[in-house]
């Protein structure tokens, strides 16, 4: 793990330690962008705009986060979006027939993360490649909404807690319980990558799986867990969805499995797997969300947006590696 | 010699006896891999399995560690009869594996290789404890990198960033901190250095003394004497003899490996090539002239002449891949031309180099040389599509006529032209890939390490391959890192160290007959390592 070399490497000075960040370029763009905005447009630092900006990346986070895990063990989940989407029914759904309101978040827990068990069996066991897998998911999760919801929104279970758990409403201050979520889950996250057996399983499997076999791994339950991961945080970011919009549209969830893609990859996770981590997880998500926000703001044409968005992708994309190399650079320069 | 009988002998769960693999057999897709099989190895001792490429070492190997499952046939652990059906259990039945290729994640660091998968080094406390304390590992495995070479400082950086070497070295360490008892080596000398080579002996006879059992593949004949105590011979699949080391020579190994015709045919090191024909009045027709790329070829200039083949000897790291890949076009470099026929060439694209008429069989093979899902055909072809073309469409009838050719020519062993070039054995592979340089119709060849993890017999064959091709008006650069085989090949060496040319040596055939194989050997080993002073 390349990030450990940068951790560890005590002879490097902290100013060394940032600018050797693979993730130091992208930090440095969005620091930019944000100054930019508060001088020119008044409307940007806002406290509702900066509550906007937080509480829609929220819910690209969770989805990063687990697309990070799947990433890094050589997978790929499509499926999240649908998945947000089929448990944010069945949150909304079971609060709206009286059930309980714990009972319908476990259910929803429970469902997300069964779905990413049966991506990771259709992927480990069956040998269905990932991409066909988790494609074959999202359709039968989006159809599977439709059908329940006969493609009516879901509406009617917004309570006084649910505000609170979509954001809507603060505990203290700015801070909301989704914010503690992703915190909590992040710090989760970053320790078992870090500090756990099945951490470094994960990037072994994702790095090289024959290797790893070699070495006494067990592949395919490595694959598999990534997947219910993702499963699972995909069904938080449902529960916290619905709580936000406040209504369920059954298509709510279109789109966030590339937005979940895009925000890990900008990050600094490989399509190739073995590579990947927290903090770029949340950073690819920031950068989604910003970027949306900043387009809504400057009031670019709707057409645009989807452009400008690619764009900032591929942008993202190579200031990241031009910051591991100029990283490396500096290194060799200290080096020798 | 077969003693299959001496070996029921010794009774089950005596001390001495830690395995004993009976009948085995293996069958891959209607082929018989193994064919009751037979290996028996006592606590303490290194055991040499050998074998000609594709005689089922591996499969044995495979099967030892839980990599796949016998179809027939028993496994006596200790005494008592085990099913190794994961590499978990062989694992904590505590038999681990030195694989040939070498099994090092790149991402991760040189201190997480060494530990993935080894719970008795990641557990401290209770087997199930999922944390793992790199801190503590470090600790736990330093003394014994430290003795492999793997610094402190290295241990935390991605295994990526080293070379083969280093990377064989974690490995052998990986496998030495879990104290096994029974460590099985797959050829773990290849790519390693002379000095490296007799490090790793020094560690096998010391392993042998703690009384772990070794059962070591090598296709390096000489190496077995003096080191191994017995050897299982393997020929298609079957055991076809178990035998003392002591007292053999090798000769003996070779027939049983191959048959007696065999042995005849297979040079001894050192033995004379045939005397090749005087240099000097040939023509030039490759100059290399100040390459220099930073902190890796430092001013290096050298010529090839038409017909001649030139040995690049040197130390991993010396620069002797980094100068032909240049040549080739595949690494850039910071200044240096190249004339071809007294022209200068820019060659910015091994593309052009190819079109120029220089062509390279890649050293590690398995990763830059094969296309593995490629049929052997189609690998023949690839260079050069434009040989079977047929009214401008690719023509299949062509291609397998050009493969047949070839696997007539250079005698390729394969069921059919339309294997899977992964299915061959490797010095068939390396047979395809030579093949595919042949078929650009180059002026040069450049072959780095052509015959690394090739069996004796492929090796004979590669070699007279090489000189053959010489014979025809070919020039060749070898690069090899046994120097014997170096010395035996090449007409001329020039010896690299440190990204500089650092010494000459023409002549070399007559140099040999002059003064002696061993005073050659002495002066190139003593070029190539001199410390700077």
């Amino acid at each position: 793990m390349a990030l450990n070399y940068t951790k560890i490497s005590k002879n490097t000075s902290l100013q060394n330690r940032i600018v050797q960040d693979p993730s130091f370029g992208i930090i440095a763009l969005l620091l930019f962008a944000i100054i930019l905005m508060t001088i020119l447009e008044p409307s940007f630092a806002t406290s509702g705009n900066v509550t906007n900006i937080v509480n829609a990346m929220m819910t690209v986070s969770f989805l990063a986060l687990g697309m990070t895990i799947v990433l890094i063990a050589g997978g790929l989940d499509l499926s999240v979006g649908s998945t947000m989407a089929v448990t944010a029914g069945v949150a909304g759904k079971f609060i709206s027939y009286g059930i309980d309101m714990k009972v319908a978040f476990i259910c929803a827990l429970a469902i997300g993360t069964g779905i990413g068990v049966i991506n990771g069996l259709l992927v480990t066991k069956l040998g269905i490649p990932d991409f066909i897998a988790t494609l074959a998911m999202l359709g039968i999760g989006q159809g599977v909404i439709l059908l329940w919801t006969q493609g009516v929104p879901i509406l009617d279970y917004m309570n006084e807690t649910y505000y609170y758990i979509g954001g809507l409403k603060k505990i203290v201050g700015p801070i909301s319980i989704p914010m503690i979520v992703v915190v909590v889950v992040s710090i989760a996250l970053a320790i078992i990558l870090k500090r756990t057996k099945f951490g470094l399983n994960l990037y072994a499997v994702g790095s090289s799986p024959f290797s790893a076999r070699n070495s006494g791994v067990n592949v395919d339950l490595i694959k598999i867990s990534a997947y219910a991961i993702s499963g699972f945080l995909a069904a938080i970011a449902g529960i916290h969805i619905a709580g936000r919009t406040t209504t369920i549209p059954p298509l709510i969830g279109k789109g966030y499995e590339i937005s979940a893609i895009a925000a890990a990859v900008i990050g600094g996770a490989s399509l190739l797997g073995g590579k990947g981590r927290v903090i770029g997880a949340l950073i690819g998500a920031l950068t989604l969300t910003l970027t949306r926000n900043i387009i809504n703001l400057v009031g670019i044409e709707s057409s645009w947006q989807a452009i400008v968005t690619g764009s900032v992708l591929v942008g993202a994309v190579l200031a990241n590696r031009a910051s591991g190399e100029f990283g490396k650079k500096l290194n060799r320069r200290i080096r020798t | 010699m077969r003693d299959g009988a001496h070996a029921e002998n010794s009774l089950p769960g005596a001390s001495s006896q830690i395995l004993k693999m009976a009948h085995i057999s293996k069958r891959y897709q209607g082929v018989q891999a193994l064919d009751n099989v037979e290996l028996n190895l006592k606590t303490g001792e290194i055991h040499a399995l050998l074998g000609g490429n594709g005689a089922g070492k591996s499969t044995l190997l495979k099967i030892l560690s839980g990599l796949t499952t016998p179809d027939e046939g028993s496994i006596l652990f200790q005494g008592a009869p085990v099913s190794i059906d994961t590499p978990r259990i062989a694992q904590e039945l505590g038999i681990s594996m030195i694989h040939q290729e070498l099994s090092i994640i790149p991402d991760l660091s040189i201190l997480e290789n060494i530990c993935l998968g080894q719970d008795s080094l990641i557990t401290q406390r209770t087997k199930w404890t999922p944390w793992v304390n790199r801190r503590e590992i470090a600790k736990k495995v330093r003394s014994v990198a430290t003795e492999f070479g793997i610094t402190e400082d290295e241990l935390w950086r991605p295994a990526g960033e080293f070379g083969a070497l280093k990377k064989r070295a974690v490995e052998i360490v990986r496998s030495l901190v879990v104290q096994p008892k029974i460590l099985i080596l797959d050829e773990p000398t290849s790519g390693l250095e002379e000095h490296e080579k007799e490090l790793l002996f020094e560690h096998m006879r010391s392993l042998q003394r703690l009384g772990v059992a070794l059962i070591w593949v090598t296709h390096h004949l000489d190496e077995v004497f003096g080191l191994a105590d017995t050897a299982t011979i393997m020929r298609d699949g079957q055991s076809v003899a178990h035998t003392q080391i002591k007292g053999l020579n090798l000769n003996d190994l070779i027939s049983l490996m191959f048959g007696s015709e065999a042995a005849a045919l297979i040079e001894q090191p050192g033995s004379k090539k045939k005397s090749s024909n005087k240099n000097s009045n040939r023509s030039k027709i490759l100059d290399v002239v100040q390459f220099k790329r930073a902190g890796i070829l430092k001013d290096i200039s050298f010529s090839l002449a038409e017909g001649e083949i030139l040995g690049i000897a040197g130390l991993a790291g010396a620069g002797r891949t980094e100068l032909v890949r240049a040549i080739m076009g595949i690494d850039k470099i910071d200044s240096g031309t190249v004339n071809f026929f007294g022209e200068e060439k820019k060659i910015s694209h091994p593309k052009k180099a190819y079109d120029l008429g220089i062509a390279m069989v890649p050293e590690d093979r398995k990763v830059l040389g094969i296309l593995s899902e490629f049929s052997l055909e189609k690998s023949i072809s690839i260079s050069k599509l434009s040989s079977i073309v047929k009214s401008g469409f690719l023509n299949s009838k062509n291609e397998r006529d050009l493969a047949s050719n070839y696997i007539r020519k250079l005698s390729i062993k394969t069921p059919n032209s339309g294997e899977k070039i992964r299915n061959l054995s490797g010095g068939n592979q390396q047979k395809v890939i030579i093949s595919r340089c042949l078929n650009t119709n180059p002026k040069i060849l450049i072959f780095d390490e052509p015959t690394q993890g090739i069996d004796v017999a492929s090796k004979v064959e590669v070699h007279k391959l090489i000189r053959d091709l010489a014979g025809e008006g070919k020039s060749v650069i070898v690069i090899a890192s046994e120097i014997s085989e170096l010395i035996r090949l090449s007409d001329r060496i020039i010896i690299l160290r440190e990204g500089s040319l650092v010494g000459e040596i023409e002549e070399v055939p007559e140099k040999i007959e002059l003064n002696g194989y061993e005073n050659v050997e002495r002066d190139i080993l003593q070029k190539i390592s001199r410390l700077k002073s």
